[in-house]
């Protein structure tokens, strides 16, 4: 009976995980012509006839489920979206388009070098071209207007629709009051020796505060300040932010404040604030998009492209996400990071191209010195 | 015990060309599965991009691995945890395999099954949970110690190198020895141990010298696989390690990925050095099974029980203790992480909620994500027994002449970290054709998560087929039965116990499998896996627990079935 049992199993089981599997679009539909494109309706009815957009995006479920609701906006397009880091998806991009798999349409996710490594590659699409809502190409709208939008050299490829200030650190106030540290100048005073936690600079949101201390203080001022201080490495931005919260580590560079935001939001009282700079980065964070040369559905990429940047859709995504928009016309989602209009000359861009060469020598200078 | 060199391979048909191609189907399937990720792995570890993007081949990623700033240290922080934790968790866990395997003690089979349900419960909220305790500003029982002895501070810091092995320990260490180790011990003729006490010989030494010898090789088998699960794990080091600087082989390779962009290439050296050092030790392990005979399961197989006299109950108590130690405590951590709006935030004005498991259950990709891992699971179940026992029995029980390299073949999975691996399958599925249709269903993930669980799953079945004696499939053969039916009635039943730990441990790997699969999950085939990883990156370990207990019951549910099963067929004591 347990033999019979089981070569049942191993009859069926393949069999239901073949049915199962689904087979991604490999032949590339048909482009819709200049002229037609420039007609929305013709576009979404092209769109339409494709059926599917694939996307790949931040793993937060927060960012899945505002995306795929653009389902509800075209209930004929189906969404497939799959959550990936920077890490996992690039290679994994490089390697199947070297075996002629165009799979993807669009990647939403920060400009990291590897964006501007897939363009040099021949993998990413221009976007502008295809920015066609009213509404999308009003310069007014948009903080910096279009071309600050945009984080390559060419200012087409890579586009991003959040913007914050991305502060290096937080403090916690509660443990080291304001008089005590009032500038990132203080960061290297010994009275914070082993008070200090930093998100792993090796990559992402830490790496982003070694290149604006770098950029902003210079070479000498990191080595002291990671030889010195005694820095903890974290690498799980919610033991991070806990630790800051709780006050073991008081002080935390390259923490996201959505972090410590949601430990507010539970109700625990605590006061932790920015650092204060004299000169502060403007990031993107993952609110970035690219569009893939080849994409399988390329008009349903477009339509999805469109809808994402209209009034209507940032403002979800940015009231979810307590990620400010770059539209103006988007109420401000969190308060602290909002950047100032009048002062946009003054903050140093930290995800563009040109800035590429500062963070490769912030992560070599981390990889160097800490342990 | 007997010291005899095997003389007789019992012959998988009764044809030797059949037998050969047979065989060198198997070996030549496998070999490529294996090799050729490993290969293309090894290729691109020696290639070196240039400014200008040009591909060029040299040492630079190796150089890169072997310089990496904290790599001395690494290494030695990690020879001295490995040592640690063995020399700690193998008498333990054998003194408790005994217990439960071999011995009279009350509610055995049931207390057998905790060490299962411990071996479920993910590592992440369990270690958590420890930090709860252990904190050595916030933690629990720190501050009641604090409290009740007028500490200036408390005792305990788990932040520390002994904090890092207890967490090990009461997580995995011992658990997985329980488990790995008592098929084996179930197989074990009681006469040896009979004849030791009719000697005068007492509980602990018969364990000494007559247990732990006849086990050898399934001891030599699960401490290379702890040894190298070790080298290759880094989830408690990650959280643990940070504050007293304490990092470890894994952590390199970990952090190597990490990078802005991943170097894979460096990753890979020091992957492949895992393989060198380990190499030998395999080697060894091949050496000791083939030098002597440890068969115990034979026509006069004697499968009686060790009475333990006045020390029964003793025994029982101390031995359901630890199960409930290892169980009840993760159950309970598990458990508050799911029901708690902040893990471990008491003093919050209302820290219970149902919100979490509101947010799992509620969540659109919820119900696709529970089916993938049936699927995945079931499936992967399905691939394990049906190779694993077929790629052990041609390296024991047949002459073929390659089934020493397969065997060796065997051992390669687990010696490549899960993220590497997963990119040696990524290349695999898209650069060979016959494979690459397959790219993005769920088939894919099923053959990604059994290679990975076929080092434990082959090793298993081979070191339970050394125990069993040849005369029982001779006589089978003699008397006319075909392999086939020799293969059903006679060693098939044997080997239930082992089978059913296999599938199990092959269900729970792929069910919780992310490493490995990370690259290759589409939309229509992610798993729960990656819906809890999903949670984990957003900060949100309370959801993640939710999904960790579902999976937790899934597999619960599916041990259970097999209990009933395992508990029916097979040799049991």
């Amino acid at each position: 009976m347990w033999i019979r049992f089981s070569l049942c199993l191993i009859v069926l089981i393949p069999l239901a995980a073949c049915s199962s599997a689904s087979q991604p679009d490999r032949a590339p539909a048909p482009l819709v012509s200049g002229s037609v494109a420039a007609d929305w309706n013709s576009l979404v009815a092209a769109a339409n006839r494709e059926g599917k957009v694939v996307v790949s995006g931040p793993t937060r479920e927060l960012w899945r489920t505002q995306l795929v609701s653009f389902e509800q906006a075209y209930p004929e397009i189906q969404v497939e979206y799959i959550g990936s880091n920077s890490r996992d998806f690039w290679p994994r991009v490089f390697r199947e388009r070297e075996f002629g798999q165009y799979l993807w349409d669009l990647r939403v996710g920060g400009p990291d070098p590897q964006v501007y490594e897939a363009r040099d590659r021949g993998a990413l699409a221009p976007i502008r071209p295809f920015l066609l809502l009213p509404e999308v190409l009003d310069e007014t709208k948009w903080f910096g207007g279009m071309d600050r939008m945009f984080f390559d050299r060419e200012k087409k490829y890579a586009l991003g629709f959040v913007s914050y200030i991305s502060f290096v650190a937080y403090v916690n106030r509660d443990v080291i009051p304001e008089t005590e540290l009032r500038s990132l100048r203080g960061l290297t005073n010994p009275r914070w020796r082993g008070r200090i936690v930093l998100q792993d600079p090796r990559g992402g949101a830490g790496l982003s505060a070694i290149e604006m201390l770098l950029e902003v203080y210079g070479e000498s001022f990191v080595r002291d300040l990671l030889t010195s201080q005694n820095v903890v490495v974290a690498n799980d931005l919610r033991q991070q932010a806990e630790w800051l919260v709780r006050g073991r580590y008081p002080i935390a560079l390259g923490i996201v404040p959505d972090a410590f935001l949601s430990f507010q939001d539970q109700g625990v009282d605590i006061n932790i604030q920015p650092v204060p700079e004299d000169t502060s980065a403007i990031a993107t964070g993952t609110g970035g998009l690219q569009f893939f040369e080849r994409a399988p559905h390329p008009n349903a990429a477009k339509v999805f492209m469109n809808w994402l940047l209209t009034r209507a859709v940032q403002t979800d995504l940015s009231a979810a996400t307590r990620m400010n928009s770059r539209r103006l016309d988007v109420p401000v989602a969190h308060e602290l990071t909002a950047p100032d209009p009048a002062r946009l000359e003054r903050y140093v861009p930290s995800q563009v191209e040109e800035m590429v060469p500062v963070r490769e020598q912030a992560q070599q200078l981390a990889r160097e010195l800490l342990p | 015990m007997e010291t005899v060199k095997r003389g007789f391979a019992f012959p998988i048909s009764h044809r030797p060309d059949s037998q050969t191609l047979w065989c060198t189907a198997v070996l030549g399937g496998v070999g490529f599965i294996l090799l050729y990720p490993l290969f293309l792995l090894l290729w691109n570890s020696f290639q070196v991009a240039q400014p200008d993007r040009e591909v060029a081949f040299g040492l630079a990623n190796w150089v890169t691995a072997l310089t990496e700033p904290g790599m001395v240290a690494a290494i030695l922080n990690t020879a001295w945890l490995t040592l640690v934790l063995q020399l700690i968790s193998f008498p333990v866990a054998i003194l408790i395999v005994w217990l439960l395997a071999r011995t009279d003690l009350p509610g055995k089979d049931w207390i057998d099954f905790l060490f299962w349900i411990a071996f479920f419960a993910p590592s992440l909220p369990i270690t958590l949970g420890w930090i709860l305790l252990l904190d050595p500003d916030f933690g629990l029982l720190n501050q009641s110690l604090k409290a009740v002895f007028s500490l200036e501070q408390g005792p305990f810091n788990v932040y520390s190198f002994w904090g890092i092995v207890w967490v090990h320990l009461a997580t995995r260490s011992v658990v997985v020895k329980v488990i790995l180790l008592t098929p084996f011990l179930r197989n074990l003729d009681s006469s040896f141990e009979e004849a030791s006490r009719v000697s005068g010989v007492g509980p602990l030494r018969t364990i000494a010298r007559v247990v732990v010898p006849l086990l050898l090789p399934a001891v030599l088998v699960v401490l290379l696989m702890s040894v190298i699960h070790l080298l290759e794990s880094f989830e408690i080091e990650q959280v643990l390690g940070p504050p007293s600087q304490f990092y470890v082989y894994s952590t390199m390779i970990y952090r190597l990925l990490q990078f802005e962009p991943p170097e894979y290439g460096a990753a890979t050296a020091l992957a492949v050095m895992i393989l060198a050092v380990m190499t030998p030790l395999i080697l060894l392990q091949q050496r000791v099974s083939r030098s002597r005979r440890y068969t115990t399961v034979t026509g006069q197989f004697h499968g009686g029980r060790f009475p333990l006299g006045v020390w029964k109950w003793p025994a029982f108590a101390a031995i359901l203790g630890t199960g409930l130690f290892f169980t009840v405590l993760p159950l309970g951590f598990l458990g508050l992480a799911t029901f708690m709006r902040l893990f471990g935030f008491f003093n919050l004005p209302d820290p219970w909620t149902m919100d979490h498991w509101q947010r799992v259950m509620g969540d659109p990709i919820f119900l696709r994500s529970l089916l993938n891992t049936i699927l995945l699971a079931g499936g992967t179940v399905v691939l394990a027994m049906a190779s694993f026992p077929l790629i052990a029995y041609i390296a024991v029980r047949t002459r073929f002449r390659g089934r020493h390299i397969l065997d060796f073949l065997s051992w390669l999975p687990i010696t490549i970290p899960g993220l590497i691996l997963g990119l040696g399958f990524l290349w695999l599925f898209l650069g060979t054709p016959v494979l690459r249709p397959l790219y993005g269903s769920i088939v894919v993930l099923i053959l990604a998560a059994g290679i990975s669980s076929m080092t434990l799953g082959v090793q298993l079945v081979k070191t339970n087929l050394l125990q069993l004696g040849q005369e029982l499939e001779e006589a089978s053969w003699v008397a006319g039965g075909s392999w086939l039916y020799t293969v059903r009635r006679v060693i098939l039943p044997m080997l239930t116990p082992v089978l059913v730990t296999v599938g199990l441990v092959a269900f729970i790997s792929a069910a919780r499998n992310i490493a490995g699969i990370a690259l290759l999950v589409t939309n229509q085939n992610r798993p729960l896996a990656m819906l809890q990883l999903d949670y984990m990156v957003d900060g949100r370990y309370e959801a993640a627990a939710v999904v960790g207990i579902i999976v937790l019951l899934l597999t619960t549910g599916v041990a259970l079935l097999a209990r009933l099963f395992g508990l029916r067929i097979g040799i049991r004591t």
